[in-house]
């Protein structure tokens, strides 16, 4: 670090973080330990016993915000889990004993829409194939990758070791392998990417089979052709012995959002949802999706949705209970506390035995989760801008709620910073509030 | 001026005139600073509200026609005109036969005088607009049929304001809280609806007005609340939009917008006893029309809505089931 202003707080540094958008390098199970369980409960065992195509991870705040409450922290979170042991341990930690675990294989992938580029299902999918061949450091250093080590396992079930092949008998094996996979869903199905299964034959590592499928394939064409991309993906994961793929596909709010797409665009991507998550044999037989959702994404799905005849997605039908899981956020001052101490843990320079909240005192804690409506990405950056701002101004420990209210109040004008953003809203609130009409 | 509270000074006669008064100052009479001086929003409100009702007779005209029931005003959009109509070949008569259609079966219908709505007078407001130049747009041509399509209602309604001046007297008595008005209520077909939310009585040339407050009508909102959504939301989904929920009930209830506001906020904030679950959610995504607002709470703005059965509900329907 160049410069450590958090020296008189006992910090090497500020370990939250600026922005939380995506995944963050610290994940305390303990905070959303509820909603861990229930997702590997629910949303894995759940949808491999019960063959459920579809499945929902809510977020609802108490105060009808939506956003920043854990879902893509969640989902890699469970990804990373699923991929360490071809989905033993989660597998285990819903109750499945070890012996039976160990016959449903499973993997997962992250697809993400995006504003710009990912912004049909299609492109959604091309983005969790690519997510399956980015390359992460396995326990041994080196790097592989999910559909490295799904390419790997094809080769080694039939008791081959794919360096003693050349690239197009690899190839030909991959290919050969995959169509025995999925030739018990019938014929007329999507074609494979013949480019994706060179690749796979001809790739010589994970990182080279990486940057090769990412240079390779043009926005337009993930646009149009993602399905099949990933349809070759989801043959391999079931060729190399998988019962179960897991897509979790996050920013639904990104394909939904009426200031980006026309309507009969997203009543276009929602009928795929239909094709390809339903009707496709062999997708629905092998897939499991996971759909991230929030109110701003129901409002503006949900005429297509009902259209294409989808199951509900809404969490407050009983009957959805089984695929539906809800993110609320920090709902109490303990697990508000608990992931303070997460991310403080390796910063701390007396690894937080004196105090493992830090400079932090345990009202300000409450102070900052209730200020930020117990949403975590909101909790995690308001943690730094005190923490920083306390160290711009020397403030000496212990940072208590005074100090945070005094920081993050605003003092412009009577209605403060927001006033000026919000003035027809808090006029019309005021007249709302009007004695006559009591 | 006309209330006595501003000291009579010419104003400008016409639109181009306006700029030589830009920094004119008009002073305020004894009465009127006596008003400005009034610290109580509510209580100013009162004030000005009975003082328009004794000065401003087409004020008093538009209270007194909602006494007798809600007025609907039909509204038109540029897809209800062709894209080549000219103020000389606009079908007029299928438009005032839309006109007293849409009034018909409006909830208005049974009040509204829709028999003296003719082509006619229509053509003729419309055809002297564009007199001396032909309109720059469809738009323009919209705005003018628009304006005669009102002068045309308020005529057959003996309501003698103009279509600019039933405007501002309208949100006058909105801002009142006298009267309520939306354009999205769903009773009706495609127009303006207007009701009293208050009782208003006349006697003689007087006349008075007493709101229909929340303390009186909060409870009849709040089942209100529950059965408009049913109708309003889209299946799948267990949301509502607050402005189409807002008018519906607010007209229904014969209350002014405000209330359905006020409870709404009430009940979310756990400051009423509700029979149901009631939850809010931003709805960042949605743009209210210009006439509407979100829900506003602690500064906080809502668009969607969504109810559902209370846990003892919930317990009382098992055990009626069991």
């Amino acid at each position: 670090m160049l410069l450590n202003k958090y020296r008189d707080y006992g910090l090497t540094n500020n370990p939250f973080p600026a922005q939380v958008y995506g995944e963050s390098h610290v994940y305390d199970d303990g905070v959303v330990s509820k909603e861990l369980a229930e997702f590997r409960e629910k949303l894995v065992v759940g949808s491999l016993s019960e063959k459920r195509p579809l499945s929902f991870l809510w977020s609802l705040g108490e105060y009808g915000r939506d956003t920043g409450f854990g879902k893509t922290a969640m989902l890699q979170r469970v990804k990373r889990e699923v991929n360490s042991d071809w989905g033993i341990r989660t597998l285990t930690n819903a109750g499945v004993e070890e012996a039976v675990a160990s016959d449903f294989p499973i993997c997962a992938v992250y697809g993400c829409f995006k504003a710009r580029e990912v912004t049909n299902f299609y492109a959604g999918l091309f983005s969790a194939v690519l997510d399956a061949a980015d390359p992460v450091k396995a326990e041994d250093g080196d790097e592989t990758s999910l559909i490295w080590r799904l390419r790997e396992r094809l080769f080694a079930d039939a008791g081959l070791n794919s360096e003693d092949l050349t690239s197009s008998e690899r190839t030909s094996f991959i290919k050969d392998k995959l169509n025995e996979a999925r030739r018990p869903y019938g014929i007329g199905l999507p074609a494979f990417r013949k480019d994706l299964l060179d690749l796979l034959g001809e790739a010589g590592d994970a990182r080279g089979l990486a940057d090769a499928l990412d240079q390779m394939v043009s926005p337009t064409a993930r646009v149009r052709n993602g399905l099949y991309y990933f349809v070759t993906f989801a043959a391999l994961a079931s060729a190399a012995g998988m019962v179960g793929v897991f897509v979790f596909l996050d920013q639904l709010e990104d394909l939904a959002n009426p200031r980006l797409s026309t309507k009969a665009k997203r009543h276009r991507e929602v009928e795929r949802f239909r094709d390809d998550i339903f009707e496709d044999p062999f997708l629905a037989n092998t897939i499991s999706y996971v759909f991230t959702f929030h109110r701003r994404a129901e409002e503006a799905l949900v005429e297509a949705w009902v259209a294409a005849r989808l199951p509900s997605f809404s969490p407050e039908l009983r009957s959805n209970a089984p695929k539906v899981v809800i993110l609320r956020g920090l709902m109490t001052d303990a697990s508000a506390e608990a992931l303070v101490k997460a991310y403080l843990k390796d910063s701390l320079e007396d690894n937080g035995t004196e105090n493992p909240l830090g400079p932090f005192t345990v009202d300000a804690v409450r102070r900052m989760r209730e200020k930020t409506e117990g949403r975590i990405g909101e909790f995690l950056v308001r943690a730094r801008e005190v923490l920083e701002t306390a160290a711009g101004e020397k403030e000496p420990a212990p940072l208590d709620a005074a100090y945070v209210d005094a920081i993050t109040t605003a003092s412009l004008g009577d209605d403060g910073i927001d006033g000026a953003y919000t003035s027809r809203a808090i006029s019309r609130e005021r007249s709302v509030a009007d004695a006559l009409l009591e | 001026m006309r209330l006595g509270w501003v000291v009579k000074t010419p104003l400008p006669s016409a639109r181009h005139r306006v700029e030589a008064y830009r920094q004119k100052q008009f002073l305020l009479t004894e009465a009127g600073q006596k008003w400005v001086r009034i610290t109580d929003a509510g209580e100013a409100r009162d004030i000005l509200g009975q003082a328009l009702v004794k000065q401003h007779s087409y004020f008093r005209d538009y209270l007194i026609r909602l006494a007798s029931g809600p007025l609907f005003m039909p509204e038109f959009s540029e897809t209800d005109i062709r894209p080549d109509a000219t103020p000389e070949s606009l079908d007029y008569h299928s438009l005032a036969s839309e006109v007293a259609r849409r009034i018909q079966v409006s909830p208005a219908g049974d009040t509204a005088a829709v028999l003296n709505i003719t082509a006619g007078p229509i053509r003729k407001y419309v055809q002297r607009r564009f007199s001396k130049r032909p309109p720059k747009n469809r738009k323009a041509l919209l705005d003018a049929a628009q304006d005669a399509v009102f002068s045309e209602v308020l005529s057959s309604e003996n309501l003698r304001a103009d279509p600019a001046s039933f405007v501002i007297i309208s949100s006058w008595s909105r801002e009142l809280f006298i009267t309520g008005n939306s354009r999205y209520v769903t009773e009706s077909p495609g127009g303006w609806l207007h009701w009293a939310a208050a009782d208003i009585t006349t006697t003689g040339v007087s006349m008075s007005y007493a709101r229909r407050n929340v303390s009186k009508f909060g409870d009849y909102v709040v089942s209100m609340l529950r059965s408009a959504s049913e109708e309003l939301k889209t299946p799948g989904t267990e949301l509502v939009k607050v402005y189409p929920l807002r008018g519906t009930v607010a007209f229904r209830c014969g209350v002014a917008n405000e209330v359905v506001d006020r409870v709404l906020a009430d009940l979310v904030m756990k400051k009423r006893s509700c029979p149901y679950e009631v939850w809010v959610s931003a709805g960042a995504l949605i743009d209210p029309p210009a006439s509407e607002w979100p829900l506003s709470i602690g500064g906080r703005r809502y668009h969607l809505v969504g109810f559902g059965d209370s846990y003892t509900e919930k317990k009382e329907t098992a055990r009626n089931v069991a």
